[in-house]
């Protein structure tokens, strides 16, 4: 090769780079002034339909960014004033804690919103909205365990359950809400009781709710906790799945429930439209499709059982005390 | 006079280069001084993370020991059938990720996988090639004489493979550990899919689900000092490693000739091995991936995460061997040790998990991205785009390239340099017209190693794409974490097949015995 | 005209070390210089000084009429016009023969290049190989190649480092004649840094003797050999007996009897006497004993134990040969003319 020709190859090699850049970017970006801009933690697939209506129903340019919550979060921290995004969607309440405490999330103030969303199930300043709830409750063995067996969390913790339990490992955000959520409304002891009952009967520690469901149906175990709508899934592919829900904790304050939720972006420039697909994902008709999407329960209805949200406020600071715990505990 | 004349451009250009790259990582311990309280929070979260980091670092480096030495001395000190093919096909695993095995058993639903041994399991059967090439490399570069020699004082074959050979190959088979383990330290998919504690994992736990950036960041900083001694080990054992290997002299050791029973097992045990790691997950896959298109399952965005993944993988696969080149060139030419060193540094990112990288780079990208959009108001033009991104591979990948190609320069003769100068080329001609045409393989493979280890990349990915730009990596993951396995097997099957590539250029490359697979990822 | 090389006054340390030391040198066009020196003496540095691989750290070096290095100036190796060959010949590996004595002409018109290109294989005797590459080749032929590549861009000066020390001795004497001849033929001048006297001796129009950093003598081979200037280097080009004795004019008187001497002296001096320049006859009362003797075909070398207790050096043709225990009379050699050393 020739100087001439390393100088032509490294030129060639440039002018490539920055075309496959332009190129890139063009692709996988849009310039963020002619579109709403979602960030969704739901990456469920086949969930876009809402959205998609929405689009529809209003002409607007629709993008959607999928990723972990605290991705997302960190993103529209680093993006500061310049982020593209409009809406933030979390899976948990945590992160919606967390946007609302560094002020990334706009007050909005909507008579629609006030009057669909229960008080329980948005902030009081209206920085974020609930868009579906999920419970977080025990789930038995339908041919070993009786209906009756076990109806509080604390039950879990039973001996009666030793080598029957199986839990979700502790890096999944659930898990870490729900115990946030009891250290916030119980106090530190008797929620390091409760764990630590729980890790007393020594449970199989798997790697998602479903692998913790599947291992109750095999028998590996009989009882465990995860959240509603994934066993909703399985029965819908088989209805004879032996699994079934206890509504936990129906005598006490009532079975844990975290919740999916919605913000506008306080850097975000079109609040409106933004404010005004909050307010389309909370009408009734889009509430029935997440619900049977997903199976998860409607924000905007009465729910069949006693339910106990998630205080985000106060579990949403006890997050670090919750997995702290759970470390120490050895629910890893 | 002296002191001018070495402050020139390529001094300077390697510095800036390096820095660049080496800065975002130099900066993490800051966040001990910015909160110098997260990470007590956690504090028991740390004697964990070290413990369950210790436990698979022992159990992965006594795996890839005992079965990448076992393999190497069986293919190179015994005959046997198909002992010819046997040998390049146990490379084969390289090109399956962590997280695709992992993806296969937790799919077929192994009894015990989610455990520290499951994961050790793991990591030793995808690892183990490391420690195989090297140690090959090292076996065959043994002269005939010493091993002769010590049969002819009085050891048995066996005894002198035992006291001989292994030993004489140990700095190698060092290396190769040390090369497997810090892949296992990077290690994000496999532990989080199996649920091990381990340091990347406790990142992403105080990180994600703690929300505490602080802590994650001083946790990384943990972490790159316990990879920067095994950096320090292996480039130890290396450099010994290279001293041996210029000594030997002589023929090649003559294989033992093995008959009947022992002759099948050495066959078969090795194709029973391949048929678990590489053979029956691609089965399965490719079962799954039917399933899937069938069913109507695939990802919605599949075709988009596809192209951009080969999109990134392409531009990668130009641009870190680019700046590599120039790095290592820069150094040699320069011969100045700040170059050197600025040059060391600034391939730390390798054996880091992506996680850490990406932190690292988000933090001061968004700082300037900021001042640049407050001055241009252009935007965010790299943490809003694909550059963010393409940074973070530079820093993750540099010393994949930089391994391959820094490897092949200084096998390039300085007095060739001298000639070519003293023949008229300036320093740009002898880069030119004598170390990229010489090192046109070693080019290559750095270009390919690269391409297959973004198409692989999956924690930079995550944090650090552009709005839409989900890849096959992150297919498979958010696939995985939802169980939804069919839907997994497409991508996954494509990345495995995009990893065979390098694999097989680099078994055509080492066709000749002996100066072999030096080029190997380092 | 002026030389193709002048050095003035160099000097070179690295660290501590002080390789070249205030070195001054000139080499005549169409010279053959070899600068000879013991390993470790800075005679590689020395050449690399020149070709611009080193900076001098004071003095001056001048190729051709430009000053390539100096206080106030210093020309990259690409720019100096020097052709060098190196010790194991550093051929480009991925390039042919042709491809790699032409590497230096690449900013030459085609036709230019081409001729020169020609005309330098022609001068090596490989113009049947051009398209071999270097691994293809023998020692000898790489050897070829390699000063062909410096011969082809027409430096001012070729400077060859150590070119024979990774071949065989009998391929050495050969190769030896050859260069020379090829040089001679190109009308080339040359600067060749060797540490083997007998290289040194055979092939140089002139030697400079090197030592510790410093030119200790420059001369024509005889003028070295017969003359050395001082004790050091007259060990170290040849073997030497170093006698003392007591010089009145002309003559001078040792243990071993009386030698001309070049220039007149007086008083005690110690003299150079080569083992050629002593004779012996085998005598029962001889005044040595035969120590040992090392058999080089065409002469011999033999050890003596003197009766005063030294140690005697004699080389004689090997018509005659004396055994080991012999008893003999060693005396001058008729012809012998002998130097003062220090």
């Amino acid at each position: 090769m020739s100087r001439r020709g390393l100088i032509a190859v490294l030129a060639a090699g440039a002018t490539l780079l920055v075309l496959a850049l332009v190129g890139v970017v063009l692709a996988t970006s849009g310039s963020s002034s002619d579109g709403l801009d979602i960030y969704s933690a739901r990456s469920h697939y086949g969930e876009e339909q809402p959205f998609l209506d929405f689009a529809a129903e209003t002409g607007a340019d629709l993008r959607i960014r999928g990723g972990e919550a605290t991705e997302l979060y960190e993103r529209i921290k680093a993006e500061g004033e310049d982020t593209p995004a409009d809406v933030l969607i979390t899976v948990d309440a945590a992160n919606l804690w967390r946007a609302t405490e560094d002020g990334l999330l706009e007050p909005v103030s909507s008579p629609e919103l006030d009057r669909l969303v229960p008080k329980a199930l948005r902030d009081q300043e209206g920085h974020w909205y609930g868009l579906a709830l999920r419970a977080r409750t025990i789930m038995r063995s339908s041919e070993r365990v009786g209906p009756n067996e076990v109806t509080t969390y604390e039950a879990l913790g039973d001996p009666r359950w030793r080598d029957r339990l199986c839990l979700r490992d502790g890096t999944s955000e659930y898990n870490v809400s729900f115990v946030a959520d009891r250290l916030a409304k119980d106090g530190p002891e008797p929620t390091e009781r409760m764990l630590r009952s729980w890790m007393d009967n020594d449970p199989e520690i798997l790697g998602s709710d479903v692998e913790v469901l599947d291992a109750i149906a095999d028998g590996d175990c009989d009882v465990g906790l995860t959240n509603h709508y994934y066993l909703a899934r399985e029965k819908e592919e088989n209805p004879d799945f032996p699994v079934e829900p206890v509504w936990a904790d129906q005598q006490g304050r009532g079975t844990h429930v975290n919740l999916s939720g919605m913000g506008v972006v306080a850097a975000g420039d079109r609040k409106d439209e933004a404010r005004e697909l909050i307010e389309f994902l909370v009408s009734p008709d889009q509430q029935q499709v997440f619900s049977d999407n997903n199976h998860e329960f409607p924000v905007t209805e009465e729910l069949e059982f006693k339910a106990d949200p998630i205080d985000v406020r106060r579990a949403g600071s006890r997050l670090d005390d919750a997995l702290s715990l759970m470390v120490e505990v050895g629910w890893d | 006079m002296g002191l001018t004349r070495r402050l020139d451009g390529w001094t300077v250009f390697t510095l800036l280069t390096a820095l660049a790259v080496a800065g975002p990582l130099l900066g993490l311990p800051i966040s001990f001084i910015a909160a110098p309280e997260s990470l007590s929070r956690f504090s028991g979260l740390v004697p964990e993370a070290l413990a369950a980091t210790a436990v698979l670092l022992v159990g992965v480096g006594v795996g890839v020991l005992v079965l990448g030495t076992a393999l190497a001395a069986l293919v190179s000190f015994c005959d046997f059938p198909g002992r010819g093919w046997i040998e390049w096909a146990l490379v084969l695993p390289l090109a399956m990720p962590g997280y695709v095995f992992t993806l296969f058993a937790l799919g077929l639903d192994v009894p015990g996988i989610r455990s520290q041994l499951g994961a050790i399991c793991v990591f030793t059967l995808v690892l183990y090639p490391y420690v195989y090439l090297l140690a090959r490399a090292a076996f065959l570069a043994q002269s005939r004489t010493l091993l002769e020699a010590a049969r002819g004082l009085g050891l048995s074959r066996r005894g002198a493979l035992m006291k001989v050979a292994i030993p004489l190959a140990r700095p190698a088979i060092l290396g190769g550990v040390a090369l497997a383990l810090m892949e296992a330290l990077a290690d994000f998919g496999t532990v989080n899919l199996l649920g091990v504690g381990t340091f990347t994992d406790a990142i992403y736990r105080v990180w994600f689900t703690a929300l505490d950036r602080d802590a994650a960041m001083q946790l990384a900083t943990l972490l790159v000092s316990v990879t920067l001694t095994l950096l320090l080990l292996e480039r130890l054992a290396r450099g010994r490693a290279r001293y041996h290997q210029h000594a030997a002299r002589g023929d090649v050791v003559p294989p033992i000739r093995l008959r009947g029973p022992a002759a099948a097992a050495a066959a078969v045990l090795p194709l029973a091995l391949l048929g678990l790691v590489v053979a029956a997950p691609l089965a399965q896959l490719a079962v799954w991936s039917l399933e899937a298109i069938d069913e109507g399952l695939l990802a919605p965005e599949f075709a988009t995460a596809a192209r951009n993944s080969v999109l990134l993988a392409a531009v990668s696969a130009l641009l870190v061997p680019i700046v590599a080149l120039l790095l290592a060139y820069g150094v040699r030419a320069s011969r100045s040790h700040a170059a050197a060193g600025a040059a060391r540094a600034a391939t730390i990112g390798y054996g880091l998990p992506g996680s850490v990288v990406a932190v690292a780079v988000i933090v001061p990208l968004a700082w300037l991205d900021h001042r640049v959009d407050a001055l241009t108001g252009a935007g965010l033009v790299l943490t809003g785009t694909v550059i963010g991104l393409l940074f973070a591979y530079l820093v993750r990948f540099l010393a994949l390239a930089w391994g391959s190609i820094e490897g092949g320069l200084t096998r390039i003769s300085p007095q060739l340099d001298e000639a070519a100068r003293g023949l008229g080329a300036d320093r740009l001609d002898v880069l030119a017209r004598v170390h990229v045409p010489m090192m046109r393989a070693g080019l290559a493979t750095a270009s390919l190693l690269v391409f297959v280890e973004v198409m692989k990349e999956l924690p930079a990915t995550l944090l650090l794409r552009p709005t839409g730009g989900d890849t096959l990596a992150i297919a498979v993951w958010q696939a995985t974490t939802e169980s939804l396995f069919e839907t997994a097997a497409l991508p996954a099957l494509l990345i495995v097949m995009v990893g065979l590539l390098p694999v097989a250029a680099m078994i055509r490359l080492s066709g000749r015995r002996g100066a072999e697979l030096e080029a190997v990822p380092a | 005209m002026s030389s193709p090389i002048r050095l003035r006054e160099v000097s070179k340390s690295f660290g501590r070390t002080h390789a070249v030391r205030a070195v001054s040198l000139e080499v005549e066009r169409g010279e053959l210089m070899a600068v000879l020196g013991p390993s470790g003496c800075g005679k590689t540095t020395l050449l690399r000084l020149i070709a611009g691989f080193e900076t001098p750290d004071s003095g001056a070096v001048q190729v051709g009429e430009d000053t390539v290095a100096g206080p106030a100036r210093l020309v990259p190796p690409e720019r100096r016009r020097v052709g060098m060959v190196f010790q194991d010949y550093a051929l480009f590996p991925h390039l042919t023969v042709e491809a790699n004595i032409a590497f230096g002409l690449s900013r030459r018109p085609r036709a230019e290049r081409d001729s020169l290109t020609r005309r330098a294989l022609e001068l090596v005797g490989l113009q049947h190989k051009t398209s071999r590459y270097p691994h293809e080749l023998s020692g000898g032929e790489r050897q070829r190649v390699a000063l062909a590549r410096a011969l082809a861009p027409e430096p001012e000066v070729v400077l060859l480092d150590e070119p024979f020390s990774s071949l065989d001795a009998t391929l050495r004497a050969d190769l030896r004649r050859e260069v020379e001849l090829i040089l001679r033929d190109a009308e080339a001048t040359a600067l060749l840094v060797t540490h083997d006297q007998e290289e040194a001796l055979s092939l140089a129009d002139r030697l400079a003797v090197m030592r510790e950093g410093r030119i200790v003598q420059v001369g024509a081979p005889e003028e070295v050999y017969g003359r050395p200037a001082s004790r050091w280097a007259a060990q170290f080009v040849g073997e030497v007996n170093v006698l003392a004795g007591v010089a009145r004019e002309g003559r001078v008187e040792t243990e071993l009897g009386g030698f001309d001497l070049r220039a007149p002296a007086s008083g005690t001096v110690h003299v150079a006497v080569r083992p050629e320049q002593l004779e012996l006859t085998a005598r029962h009362d001889g005044n040595a004993e035969v120590v040992a003797r090392e058999f080089r075909g065409h002469d011999v070398l033999y050890r003596l134990r003197h009766e005063g207790g030294r140690t005697v050096l004699v080389q004689l043709p090997s018509l005659e040969l004396y055994e080991v225990g012999a008893r003999v009379f060693v005396r001058p050699a008729r012809s012998a003319v002998t130097s003062l050393v220090d």
